[in-house]
This record gives C-alpha cells, sequence and structure tokens, in this order.
C-alpha cells in the first residue's frame, strides 16, 4: 500500500483531481468550496489523501494547519505536488518547501489547457533543473489524466540540491529564507500571462457592484421560491398524492387491517411526503451556490463584503461560511476553518445560527403562502431580518482589533456541470437521508402517541405537550400541537411541517394560527436553537466548550424575547381598532 | 511611495513592507518580495479592498494592508 497525498495551493484543482483519481470505487464526500479537511480513498493499492490547500508550511489559519501537521508526522510514500499552472511560480514556492524536507514529490502541473507552449517550455524548463519528475494535467480537457497512476508506479525517488539549501540557509530568519527561495525563483526565465479577470470591470465596478451583488441574490431567491422551485415542488407533491392514493388502494384490496394503513398512510407517509416535496427546493438553492462558487463569482463577494463586514470586526471571508449557511449550518461551521484564527471562527459561528438554512425552507414555505402575498419576497425579509439580527448582536460586542483580509481572486471560469452534478448528488442524499431517518423516526412515534389514550379525551402525546406548552401561550401558540411541533423542531427543523401536517394537517393551519400568531411562529423558528447536529458541530469547534452552551441557550432566550414582543405589541397595537 | 499611492493601471516595483508580523510574512510568502512587479487594477470606494496582480495572479488586498506596502515606479 502506497500512501500519497495531494498537496498544493488552495484552488489549484486538487479536489477535482482527486474525484478523478478515486471515480470507480472512493468515496468523495465534499462541501462546496474549500476542503477543510483530510479526504482519503484507497484504489488498488494506492491509499490517496487529500488535504486542504495551502501557500506554505507556515501555518496561517486553522485548515493550513492540518495539512501541514500531517505532512510532518504522517510517513507518506509520495507526495503529489498539484501547481496550478498559470500561477506557478507561487505554487512552485509550496514545492521549494517540501523539497527542503525530503519529501518525494512528483509535481502535477494543473489547468494544461490554459497554458501557452511558452509557458509550458518555461515550467519545464525549471522542473528539469530540479530534476523532478512532472505531468501536465487538465481535468477539464482531461490531458494526462490517465497517465497519474502510471506515472505513480513508474516512479523513483531522486534527492535534488537545491543550490542555497546550504547551512547557513537553516540560521537564517524565516522571512530570510523566504526572501532567498524567491531569489531562486526569479533566477529562472518565467513569462507571466495575467489570468482573466475582466469581468471584474462590471462585478466589482464601484458604483455598479452592489446593485448587482444585490440583484443576483434576489434573483436567486426569486427562482428558488417564487417561480421555478414552487412549480417544481407542484409537480413533485401532485405525483406523492397520486402514489398515496394507489397504496392505500392496493394495502386495502389486500386486506391489511385498517389502522396498520392510518398508520402507514397517516403518519408515516405523510410525514415523509411533506417535507420530501422540497427536495426540489433545496436542490435549486444548492444549484444556485454551487454556480457561484465555480464561477468565481463568491470570491468577488467576498471583496464587495469585505468593507460591510469590517463594521462588524469581521473580515470578508467571513461572507463564504454565511452563505453556505443558508444550504445548512453544518458545513458552513465546518467552513469557518478557512479563516484566520479561532478568535474570529468564534465571532462567525454564532452568526451562522441566524442565517436560514435550508430545513427552514420547508417552513417557510409552508406557512408564508397561507398568510402573506406575494410570499417570495415575505421570505426574503425574513431572511434579511434574521441577519440582522444576528449582526446587531454583533455590533453590541466590544471592539477589538482590525482584521487582515487577503484574498486571492480566482479567474472567472464556465462551471463545470458534471461538478456540480457531484455536489447536488450528495447534497439530495443528505436530504434523503435526514427524512428517512428524523422525519419518519418522528412520524411514526408522533402517529403513535397520538393514539395511545390515557382516557377517552386525551392522548399520551397531548398530555405530555402539555407539560410545557403553557411556555408557548404568551407567544400566541395557544393550540399545544404547535408547541410539540417546534420541540420536535429541535431534533430536525423539516419535522416541524411534518408533525404539523400529520396532527392538525397543513390546510387547517389557518384555523389554529391568527395571522399575527403565525408571524410570531416565522420569527420563532427564524431565531431559535439550531438543529441537534448543527449544535453537535457547535460544540466541538467552539474552543470553550461553555461557550457553546451559553450560545445555544442565548439563541432560545433571543427567539422567545423577539416573538413575545412582537406577539404582545401586535395584541396591544390591534386593541386601538 | 505607497501601494495606495498608485493609479489604477500603474505599476511598480515592491521596495519593502514596512510590518513585521505574521501578515507582513504571509505576504512575502505568496511573492510580495522586494523588485517584484505590482500593478494595480483596480480600488473601492471608501477604501475598500484594491485587487492587484502580481506574478500573474490576483490578490485583494485591505487599503489599510497595502499602505503598508513601499513601493517604486517603473
Amino acid at each position: 500500500m502506497l500512501n500519497i497525498a495531494l498537496v498544493g495551493n488552495p484552488n489549484s484543482g486538487k479536489t477535482s483531481l482527486f474525484n478523478h483519481l478515486s471515480h470507480e470505487k472512493g468515496h468523495v464526500g465534499n462541501y462546496p468550496g474549500v476542503t477543510i479537511d483530510l479526504k482519503e480513498t484507497f484504489k488498488e493499492d494506492f491509499h490517496f489523501i487529500d488535504l486542504p490547500g495551502i501557500y506554505s508550511l507556515y501555518p496561517y489559519s486553522e485548515d493550513e494547519k492540518i495539512t501541514t501537521s500531517f505532512l510532518k508526522e504522517k510517513p507518506l510514500d509520495l507526495v503529489l505536488n498539484i501547481i496550478d499552472g498559470t500561477s506557478f511560480q507561487r505554487g512552485f514556492y509550496l514545492s521549494l518547501e517540501l523539497m527542503e524536507l525530503n519529501l518525494p514529490l512528483f509535481i502535477i502541473i494543473h489547468m494544461e489547457d490554459l497554458l501557452n507552449s511558452r509557458e509550458k517550455e518555461d515550467i519545464e524548463y525549471i522542473l528539469k533543473a530540479n530534476h523532478l519528475p512532472y505531468l501536465f494535467v487538465s481535468s477539464k480537457t482531461k490531458v494526462g489524466i490517465n497517465q497519474i497512476e502510471k506515472s505513480i508506479k513508474n516512479y523513483q525517488y531522486k534527492k535534488c540540491q537545491l543550490p542555497y539549501f546550504t547551512t547557513t540557509f537553516l540560521t537564517l530568519s524565516k522571512e530570510d529564507r523566504c526572501k532567498k527561495r524567491y531569489t531562486y525563483i526569479d533566477s529562472f526565465p518565467f513569462e507571466k500571462k495575467k489570468i482573466k479577470t475582466d469581468l471584474d470591470a462590471i462585478f466589482l465596478h464601484p458604483f455598479f457592484a452592489y446593485p448587482l451583488f444585490i440583484g443576483i441574490l434576489v434573483l436567486i431567491f426569486y427562482l428558488t421560491f417564487g417561480s421555478l422551485g414552487p412549480w417544481l415542488q407542484d409537480l413533485l407533491t401532485k405525483g406523492l398524492e397520486l402514489l398515496s392514493s394507489s397504496i392505500e388502494n392496493s394495502l386495502i384490496d389486500i386486506g391489511i387491517k385498517e389502522s396498520l394503513i392510518q398508520l402507514f398512510i397517516q403518519g408515516i407517509f405523510k410525514g415523509i411526503t411533506s417535507v420530501f416535496s422540497f427536495l426540489p427546493l433545496v436542490m435549486l438553492l444548492f444549484f444556485f451556490l454551487s454556480l457561484l462558487e465555480d464561477s468565481g463569482y463568491l470570491a468577488r463577494m467576498t471583496y464587495l463584503m469585505d468593507k460591510p463586514l469590517s463594521y462588524f470586526s469581521l473580515n470578508g471571508r467571513a461572507f463564504m461560511p454565511l452563505l453556505l449557511g443558508f444550504g445548512c449550518s453544518v458545513p458552513a461551521i465546518y467552513a469557518t476553518r478557512n479563516l484566520l484564527n479561532q478568535k474570529s471562527r468564534e465571532k462567525v459561528i454564532p452568526l451562522v445560527f441566524f442565517i436560514s438554512c435550508s430545513a427552514k425552507i420547508v417552513v417557510f414555505s409552508s406557512i408564508v403562502p397561507l398568510y402573506f402575498s406575494p410570499s417570495w419576497l415575505m421570505i426574503f425579509f425574513l431572511y434579511l431580518l434574521s441577519a440582522l439580527f444576528g449582526l446587531i448582536i454583533l455590533k453590541f460586542k466590544k471592539k477589538d482589533e482590525e482584521e487582515f483580509f487577503l484574498m486571492e481572486m480566482p479567474s472567472y471560469k464556465l462551471p463545470i456541470l458534471k461538478n456540480t452534478y457531484y455536489l447536488m448528488k450528495d447534497k439530495c442524499k443528505d436530504f434523503l437521508k435526514k427524512v428517512f431517518i428524523f422525519v419518519f423516526l418522528s412520524s411514526f412515534l408522533l402517529y403513535l402517541f397520538d393514539h395511545i389514550k390515557i382516557n377517552e379525551e386525551l392522548s399520551l402525546l397531548e398530555s405530555v405537550s402539555k407539560l410545557f406548552h403553557f411556555l408557548f401561550i404568551p407567544l400566541g401558540f395557544t393550540d399545544w400541537r404547535i408547541s410539540y411541533a417546534l420541540i420536535n423542531g429541535f431534533f430536525a427543523k423539516e419535522t416541524i411541517i411534518s408533525s404539523l401536517d400529520i396532527l392538525i394537517g397543513l390546510e387547517n393551519i389557518k384555523g389554529v394560527l391568527s395571522p399575527l400568531s403565525a408571524f410570531s411562529f416565522l420569527l420563532f423558528v427564524l431565531l431559535y436553537t439550531p438543529c441537534l447536529s448543527t449544535c453537535i458541530v457547535t460544540y466541538q469547534e467552539m474552543g470553550l466548550k461553555r461557550k457553546a452552551f451559553y450560545l445555544l441557550i442565548r439563541q432560545f432566550l433571543l427567539a422567545y424575547l423577539v416573538s413575545l414582543i412582537v406577539y404582545q405589541g401586535g395584541l396591544w397595537l390591534i386593541s386601538f381598532f | 511611495m505607497k501601494l495606495t499611492e498608485l493609479k489604477k493601471g500603474q505599476s511598480a516595483f515592491i521596495q519593502e513592507i514596512k510590518k513585521n508580523d505574521e501578515h507582513a510574512f504571509r505576504l512575502l510568502e505568496l511573492g510580495f518580495v522586494s523588485n517584484t512587479k505590482i500593478t494595480l487594477l483596480r480600488k473601492s470606494l471608501f477604501h475598500g479592498p484594491m485587487e492587484c496582480l502580481i506574478r500573474g495572479y490576483v490578490f485583494a488586498l485591505r487599503y489599510q494592508d497595502a499602505s503598508l506596502i513601499e513601493v517604486k515606479l517603473c
């Protein structure tokens, strides 16, 4: 078994190569954007390890620490050093550092399709001078992809003596060592071509950039919640209803007991379908997020958001995890590893709680259209409101030192559909897994407990729910079933809707929630404690565990307070008319 | 002069980074060493971040950090 690590600069295409290498058997699970943890795959005699991108062996952010400590501690048979050919010098700087450690290197020059013959000659000249084996590869045109494994098999390590790497070199300061390496790199002729950033003239235009930015976000919301999404959802719902009734009929035909059919159809099946029908909306959102990222616009959003976020002593990099939070809080919290240090991470993690994840889509798109129109605008307003709450809370914190912001701007690219497809497939799996585990279980138990009677009037579910129901009455949720759904939602937000659908029926919601209490309900769902998985990840990723508890409790109290004020204040206002 | 004093599209050679902390070191590691050519591509309003081209790649820097980079017009 050969241990092979993939090492290279961030955004040099390690992950797409890793996907190629592991394509047949290997499991590739990745969050959109940065690789923030080790990923590995076994294939024949190879053990490939994909590491988060690094610029140098002096770690700077949290995810870089993972890579550098891995390289220094684990014995490796080969390092596949991936260099983006369009930014060769910076990539080669890392190769020099790896060579100084005597690691067996094989160089892969990625993005071959973007290089002209002159640039290739320059690159080949440097690599040959340093006796480094290499291969030009493009994951777009597939050049060289199939030769990688053969090259690995034929690989033989040759030690190379770097001319600047003398005994005195090691006594120099790290700054001077860095300068020496660049002097060495600059001693080779190199023609530099500018990467494609022409579109920045539009997307980063001093005046039009922000309207465009907001326009793009509004368009995504409109397509997801206003037109395309609901249309697809409608189709799916109709299909599921047909399926449900045909299953019910065939079950009756076989002669299965009525109560069992009811448990299956009115309990489990109803619960699952009420959530499952939101699959198109969730998929659309992830689709747009991946388009933003793959096209290179996400990096521009970071650039544009740096100044606004600096008022909250954050920097532009915080925007990426926050945007991911619209998909799911769990990857968003992991993505904060991309930030400089633990301190800035702990500023961003609580902010993620204020970003409504795709599970809340299920709640908002079920409830909002019953009361408000146009519903997509109301949903947009809710999202905005919650982000505002988060920022206001951050503003109350005492201001600390300004953060440093340095961000590489990738070139604009047409997104590769295959890549998007991989991502969507993973997200789809995650969503289905959640539906079938959490929603299945909660629907089953819910139906059961609702039908176990303590006495003629009272079901077991109702009697238990009433223990905490009094807490929710001041918020305008007079029906105990609403309170129950909210508690259930702590495990997974989707179950709020599946339980409401089973207990009350979505079409009857209007009977138990007045418009004012519906608004209070939406605010409560918007703000209250995130789901169990998010709580666990928060606990893992916060330095002080105590602080994680504090944050989660604070979140609940905040939601409670806001709903209370809105509902009671609303009642008070209404009393004047 | 400072990097921030360049006009849009102007190029200059880096002289030194007038700071000695981990951020300055990161800039060195990315190739911001003396005698490297740097081109200012874009500034933004209200002293927001600026984009510059160095060694064929584009970086965005904060205004305050860019003002620590001493350059000489080519």
